[in-house]
């Protein structure tokens, strides 16, 4: 199926929860915040999320940055 | 002032309390240079901003942070309140605490703040428990607002983001300074350390920096320039400036006892 990674599309297997999603990505769960159709799902219920058909998910992490 | 007076002068930001008052920003330099930027600085605050995530385990930069400094991830990117809160929120959610600078733009070409929604966002977030350290222009009714709205502190441009241009708004800061009772932070514009101390010699509570040092020759010299700027102003703010005369002059020396008396 296929879901919307950070404004790209990404297909991904049928049942897969969003934990197992970004591990398969590899993105560290400890430096990220992720968002499924603009709310944020906390990092303890990543493994319960399981993503659905278009989805459309945000990860996010910090970079450096001062002002703007 | 006495070595006492000197340890007890913490800047307090919401409660937590700061030997340092000198902000450091990370962006525009190598993460390999953070660490040792960071410490030169002696920041115990450092800015981060938030964005999409690339994948395939990159280099992140909080693994270059060092360990006990307050991260506190900005809104940049947001036009508005709604966008400064979304931001807000996902950055507490990464893990970072509940820290938070607002930084609302709606101006590309000069980078300028969006005052009015700044004091929307302050009062949404404190309302939720954040920290909230907004990025104004230097207003004193705004700076009232801020304040009424649970703001931690206010962080006035001295001048165009990334201008190195220095105090531009002084007149201005310095009405923050004497009229708000929060911590007033100068953040953004701020080009050399002359200028960081300057501005603390005016009572302010902290500097923030980043594209000076960023843009600097030696990165890690310049942060520990405006590290000894930022000390030596508070350290003369504290101790009262000597008087301007605005007309004639006067002697520091004995007016007596000349030898060709």
């Amino acid at each position: 199926m296929e879901i919307m990674l950070n404004g790209e599309k990404v297909t991904c297997e049928e049942g897969v929860s969003l934990e197992n999603l970004l591990l398969q990505m590899q993105y560290d769960k400890r430096q990220i915040a992720a968002e499924v159709n603009g709310i944020i799902i906390p990092k303890e219920e990543y493994g319960e999320y399981i993503m659905k058909p278009g989805d459309e998910i945000e990860v996010v992490t910090f970079m450096g940055g001062g002002c703007c | 002032m006495s070595e006492r007076n000197k340890q007890e002068d913490k800047l307090v930001i919401g409660g937590h309390s700061f030997d340092s008052r000198f902000i450091l920003g990370s962006g525009k330099y190598s993460l390999d240079l953070i660490q040792a930027a960071v410490e030169h600085a002696g920041a115990q605050i450092i800015t981060l901003a938030l964005r999409r995530a690339n994948q395939g385990g990159m280099a992140n930069i909080m693994d270059y942070i060092p360990e006990g400094v307050t991260l506190l991830p900005n809104t940049s990117g947001a036009r508005n309140a709604e966008e400064a809160v979304r931001i807000a929120k996902l950055s507490r959610e990464v893990g970072c605490g509940n820290f938070v600078k607002i930084e609302i733009m709606r101006d590309s070409k000069y980078l300028l703040p969006d005052n009015s929604e700044t004091v929307k966002a302050t009062e949404i977030l404190a309302k939720e428990g954040f920290v909230v350290m907004p990025y104004m222009y230097p207003d004193l009714n705004t700076a009232r607002d801020l304040q009424n709205a649970g703001a931690a502190a206010v962080m006035p441009l001295a001048a165009p983001i990334g201008s190195n241009k220095g105090l531009c708004t002084k007149e201005f800061i310095q009405i923050l300074i004497d009229e708000i009772d929060l911590p007033i932070i100068v953040d953004a514009g701020i080009g050399a350390p002359s200028q960081a101390c300057e501005a603390m010699e005016m009572g302010a509570a902290a500097i923030m920096a980043n594209t000076a040092i960023a843009t600097a020759g030696d990165i890690v010299q310049m942060a520990e320039a405006f590290k000894l700027a930022v000390k030596a102003g508070r350290q003369a703010y504290l101790s009262g400036l000597g008087r301007v005369m605005e007309k004639g002059a006067s002697a520091s020396s004995p007016l007596t006892g000349f030898i060709s008396q």
